[in-house]
């Protein structure tokens, strides 16, 4: 870690510094270059083209800011980056494309199309969990959709951050595509700025400021913070599927430092022991005796969240429940895989978004009793439910609110792109992925032809009576009224 | 004693019968031989007796030859005009019902019915009107609506002036109104301000959230119903609504019906019509390597939702995003602005008796209750008006990270290209019935200003004139087809746009205004400074300022160097001009050949970008607006890649990249053994 501050520029960077960077980036944008098609489509071959020569140097980066396992890196980031490339490079004509729209009798004669026009200048604030997908995934559809974008990646995971600002400055066009590095003053400076659409992925605090900024400028955000993700487990199924699923969705994502990563459990009491049970034998048969060095998990990012989750469980509502791992290195900030049985719903653990490779499980008398929990809670970012009954799986889809929901999984819904992804109340606002990516930058303008002709006097002052009888006709569509209107047969 | 007359008699009838205040004067005082304490008394009793129907009438003596007790004439019927324009309370005038009520209740029929008052409210002032409303009007008799009258006034008083007294049935409301009773007019075309608790506000959104809870709200039943309802609330009280428009804007009938009444029943039947089809999820295409899952989305309620409306559609504005809110299931908070007040009352009042009251509300207010309703939590705010106000709604919604819609304004502006002459006089009649046909300017869509080449000028203005006269006549002060400015505010802020003198200047017709009336003439303004505020900020009333430039294209730069607009209206037959247009500016609608046709089609989105706003309403895009897309995946256990668990190796590596490329031949290769992977292993 040392070595990436070194190599960090010595630049002050204030209002100043961001107000030119914005103009820059709007003369870039106003003299339309953009908004081409030809300019979209490079710029995404470009950013496959990146992925594809600098895997090692990603790795690298991710190893020396997270210890990510080497596959994670590759699959979980470049992997699901240079999908959703492909599919943008794919359907980009398609999204390009106006959509008609059916006119009425109202405005008779017209022709009327949904244009798909780019906001502008669009700022995307990323997060360091996944700092190469959560930056270059918003990115891809802010440039799919014509903008010119400045990114600003996670402080907290530097060499990623500085590896993102050199790739960057190497294979994309420089006038439209910028990237910023920089902490909070940078952050700031740059939220002073009117921007035409910001994307932050992070947390709620953070999101609140981002907000606060936007307001004054009338700017549209797209929030994606994160939210207890509760995991209902019913007692009907297949156990080691379910349980290899959980597994690879807590501590398979970036060892629980990931937004949509199951947070707690929710299960009956009879089953979890069960339940623990198959969690220790799978653990066991994944990352082997000792998980504390375990290659394949991720190690804390930095101190302070190792001193939060140490707190998480040093709390004494806690203490004792801990039934499988708990073993920490403070040097190396690796945390094993933990599992605390029979927690309380008022312990600190439940209180805060973990973000950590600790799994708590909360015992129920009846698995009905989870809707009340989880919806006692904020909305969750992804709500996750195991089970075989069908009026569970029905239940738990019309009463969970949640961004995004999975049956019988986790974590997937994540890698679909045909579904879209983002949260809802504290989880977030607006969503991505996709063709959903596209919409998020795009503005859809509607636009309206008419021609001279089919122009009723109606419409215009003086009004008469007739004019009034007339429209009430037409506007209700009943070609009688209007034949009776015309012909003076109705009289109100 | 002969001092009541029949003539006496008579004109108390009138002024009973007139809603008039009164004030008893008994003169010549001075002439009462041997006055004593008895004899005031005495005199009074009699002054009641005869004219029984004045019971509510105080007395003064006087003597008005020696001036002796005039001044307290006056001092009277100043107190007297004081009680007539006063207003109770809602919580005090049901707390007075309640204890009535309590004290003696209404007759039993023989069949055992018993009248029920739910509640009653202060309708009007001058004379002061109370609508009672119940079960069933007819069983309240006449002498337990008597008593009921003499309770109010021994709780609440109202000396000198009569006191009106409406029983209403509860359900049939609606029915009675498009009857044309006449009596409920009177009701109506008075503002009913009902004064909102705002502390009972938390535990009444508790109260909704509750019931959204339920889950109620999310029955496709319960949302056909409330369209339903809402549909009868258009249908049935069109006359108040038009009434109500009359009052606070001077809307013209016909206006009124092309921008709200007919705009929203065919929103309201699009709702009932689509409902269904928007409701159900929507598959999700999967790849082929995720066997046996199955994606969809389903759209859900977001929950509580708080609209804030504006006044220049006070119904327009109100109901269509509410259209939305409820066809997609949510509870929400109405909140009509308060400068429109008739309209408000008559949404505050009118609407609720056809809405699941558990599911919306509506409250009046001002600054601020909209500021205490900004406070709560919601989840999410629907917000049309002023950008500086549309400011602080998503600076308030920050504390939640509540998602807002903001439906704002801005500077529309039309472009008019040359054009053959018939085509012209189309394009004008349209660009002013934009401007001057559609709430007089007062319209976030309106056109705002004119772009036209400097050699057309001369020729549109000269049109333009005798447009304007076709249209509101020689005089359009007397035109009944003119909305009038909402308020003095807005009419000081119009005439001080005008009032610059270089601005004054360049008016090449109408500029007559009459403040008492609120009335600004349609006025042309030719080339006013571009640093003057008409052409700074939004006009938002009659007038119509025109900009010339020597080359039509020049328009393009003209808009982008300022804030984007909600709408841009762009007249010409040139399709290559029309497709840069298109593709070189920004704005929420762009619309060639005609103005605010947009604002009614409900296939289109209706929103602004930028300055001009966030977010688009309308048709399905409304239904959008209020509700949450959730992706729903839905797998088996039956189909696990081995390779998908630690612990990692290469062999895994590049199986997840097989399945990621959908490259089932490799995929089957490195199955197989028969691939070796690039990686190092």
């Amino acid at each position: 870690m040392a070595t990436t501050i070194e190599e960090k520029e010595v630049t002050v960077f204030g209002e100043e510094e961001a107000k030119q960077l914005v103009n820059e980036l709007r003369v870039a944008y106003d003299s339309g270059r953009t908004r081409s098609y030809s300019w979209r489509v490079a710029q995404l071959k470009n950013i496959l083209r990146m992925c594809d020569d600098s895997e090692k140097e990603v790795v690298e980066a991710l190893h020396k800011d997270l210890a990510k396992p080497e596959l994670e890196s590759t699959l979980y980031e470049l992997g699901m980056i240079k999908n959703a490339c492909k599919v943008a490079l794919k359907e980009l004509k398609n999204w390009i494309r106006p959509e008609k729209a059916k006119t009425s009798l109202t405005t008779f004669p017209s022709s009327a199309e949904i244009v798909s026009e780019p906001f502008g200048v669009i700022l995307i604030i990323s997060a360091w969990n996944y700092p190469f997908l959560l930056s270059i995934d918003p990115v891809i559809g802010a440039i799919a959709a014509g903008n010119a974008v400045l990114l600003k990646p996670s402080e907290l995971a530097p060499a990623s951050s500085s590896l993102l600002a050199k790739l960057f400055a190497q294979y994309l066009d420089t006038c439209s595509i910028k990237v910023v590095e920089g902490a909070v003053s940078e952050t700031s400076a740059l939220l002073e700025q009117k921007w035409d659409k910001i994307m932050y992925t992070g947390n709620g605090r953070v999101g609140r400021i981002v907000m606060a900024a936007a307001a004054k400028h009338l700017t549209p955000v797209i929030m994606e913070l994160g939210g207890k993700c509760p995991v209902v487990v019913d007692s009907d199924i297949n156990l080691q599927v379910a349980v290899r699923r959980l597994i690879a969705g807590k501590w398979g994502c970036n060892n629980g430092q990931a937004c949509i990563s199951p947070d707690y459990i929710l299960t009956t009491k009879d089953y979890a022991p069960k339940l623990v049970d198959a969690l220790k034998t799978e653990l066991e048969k994944f990352y082997g005796k000792n998980q504390l060095e375990s290659k394949d998990l991720s190690r804390i990012v930095n101190s302070n969240h190792f001193a939060r989750l140490s707190k998480l469980l040093e709390d004494e509502k806690v203490s004792g429940k801990i039934v499988y791992g708990g073993e920490r290195d403070k040097d190396k900030l690796r945390i094993a895989p933990t599992i605390l049985l029979d927690v309380l719903r008022d312990s600190l653990i439940m209180n805060e978004e973990i973000f950590g490779p600790l799994l708590p499980i909360l015992t129920l008398n009846n698995i009905d009793e989870s809707f009340n929990v989880i919806n006692s809670g904020t909305k969750p970012l992804a709500a996750y439910i195991f089970t075989n009954n069908k009026k569970l799986k029905e239940k738990f889809v019309m009463s969970v609110s949640a961004g995004g929901i999975v049956i019988n999984d986790t974590t997937i819904h994540m890698a679909v792109h045909t579904v879209p992804f983002g949260g809802v109340g504290e989880s977030g606002m607006g969503s991505y992925h996709g063709k959903f990516s596209f919409d998020a930058f795009s503005h859809k303008k509607a636009v309206v032809y008419r021609s001279f002709t089919g122009d009723a006097a109606l419409r215009y002052p003086p009004y008469t009576g007739f004019k009034l009888r007339m429209m009430k006709a037409l506007m209700g569509g009943s070609f009688l009224a209007i034949l009776r209107a015309l012909f003076g047969g109705s009289k109100s | 004693m002969a001092c009541i007359t029949e003539q006496d008699f008579k004109i108390a009838e009138r002024i009973e019968k007139e809603g008039k205040g009164c004030l008893i004067v008994v003169n010549k005082w001075d002439t009462i031989p041997n006055k004593n304490q008895q004899s005031a008394v005495y005199y009074e009793q009699d002054v009641r007796e005869k004219l029984r129907i004045l019971q509510w009438a105080p007395i003064v003596y006087a003597t008005a030859i020696s001036g002796h007790s005039v001044d307290r004439v006056i001092v009277a019927a100043s107190e007297v005009e004081k009680e007539r324009s006063r207003r109770l309370s809602t919580a005090t005038l049901n707390q007075v019902v309640q204890e009535a009520l309590a004290f003696k209740s209404p007759p039993r029929t023989r069949g055992g019915k018993r009248g029920r008052i739910y509640y009653c409210t202060q309708a009007a002032i001058r004379p002061p009107t109370f609508v009672f409303f119940v079960n069933e009007a007819n069983l309240f008799p006449e002498t337990y609506r008597r008593y009921m009258e003499k309770q109010l006034r021994k709780d609440a008083g109202f000396p000198g002036t009569p006191i009106r007294l409406l029983w209403r049935n509860r359900r049939k409301m609606g029915k009675m109104d498009g009857a044309g009773d006449s009596g409920l007019c009177i009701f109506f075309h008075n503002i009913v301000m009902t004064r909102y608790d705002v502390k009972t506000l938390g535990s009444d959104l508790e109260d909704m959230r509750d019931y959204f809870r339920s889950g109620k709200t999310k029955d496709w039943e319960w949302r056909n119903a409330q369209l339903k309802g809402l549909l009868s609330f258009l249908k049935q009280n069109e006359a108040q609504i038009f009434q109500a428009l009359k009052d606070d804007l001077g809307k013209p009938q016909v206006e009124a019906y092309r921008d709200e009444i007919g705009t929203l029943v065919k929103s309201v039947r699009f709702a009932v019509k689509g409902l269904k089809g928007w409701m159900s999820s929507n598959g999700a295409k999967m790849p082929k390597v995720a066997l046996l899952t199955s994606g969809e989305v389903v759209p859900e309620p977001l929950g509580l939702v708080l609209i804030i409306s504006s006044w220049n559609f006070p119904f327009g504005v109100s109901l269509e995003p509410l259209i939305g809110a409820i066809a997609a299931g949510n509870t929400m908070v109405l909140k009509p602005s308060e400068l429109a007040p008739a309209c408000a009352s008559v949404l505050a009042n009118v609407l609720p008796t056809y809405l699941d009251k558990k599911a919306v509300r509506i409250i009046q207010g001002g600054p601020e209750v909209g500021e205490k309703l900004l406070q709560q939590k919601w989840d999410k705010i629907f917000f049309t008006g002023s950008v500086r106000v549309g400011k602080l709604v998503m600076a308030a919604a920050v504390e939640h990270l509540t998602p807002v819609a903001l439906e704002l304004g801005g500077k529309c502006p039309a472009v008019l290209d040359s054009l053959a002459p018939w085509p012209m006089k189309v394009a004008i009649n349209r660009i002013l019935v934009s401007k001057f046909g559609t709430c007089g300017g007062q319209a976030c869509i309106a056109v705002d200003y004119v772009l036209v080449e400097k050699r057309l000028a001369s020729s549109l203005v000269e049109l333009m004139k005798v447009l304007v006269k076709d249209m509101f006549g020689e005089k359009p002060r007397e035109s009944n087809s003119l909305t009038r400015i909402i308020s003095k505010q807005h009419f000081s802020r119009l005439k001080s746009l005008l009032n610059d003198p270089e601005v004054k200047a360049s008016v090449v017709h109408g500029g007559s205004m009459d403040e008492e009336h609120l009335y600004i003439e349609p006025t042309i303004i030719v080339d006013p400074p571009l640093n003057s505020q008409i052409m700074t900020e939004e006009v938002f009333g009659p007038l119509l300022p025109i900009i010339t430039l020597e080359k039509i294209e020049d328009s393009i730069n003209f808009i982008n160097a300022r804030p984007k607009p909600l709408a841009l209206y762009a007249f010409t037959k040139n399709q290559s001009f029309s497709k840069r247009i298109l593709s070189e500016t920004s704005s929420g609608s762009v619309v060639f050949n005609d103005a605010n046709i947009q604002y009614c089609a409900d296939t289109l989105p209706f929103g602004g970008v930028g300055e001009s706003g966030m977010g688009s309403y309308h048709g399905k895009y409304s239904f959008d607006t209020f509700s949450h897309y959730k992706a729903i995946l839905r797998r088996s256990y039956l189909t696990d890649f081995w390779y998908r668990f630690p612990p990692w190796n290469y062999r895994k590596l590049l199986l997840f990249e097989a399945t990621y490329h959908f490259d089932y031949i490799t995929l089957l290769l490195v199955i197989l053994g028969l691939k070796r992977s690039r990686y190092r292993c």
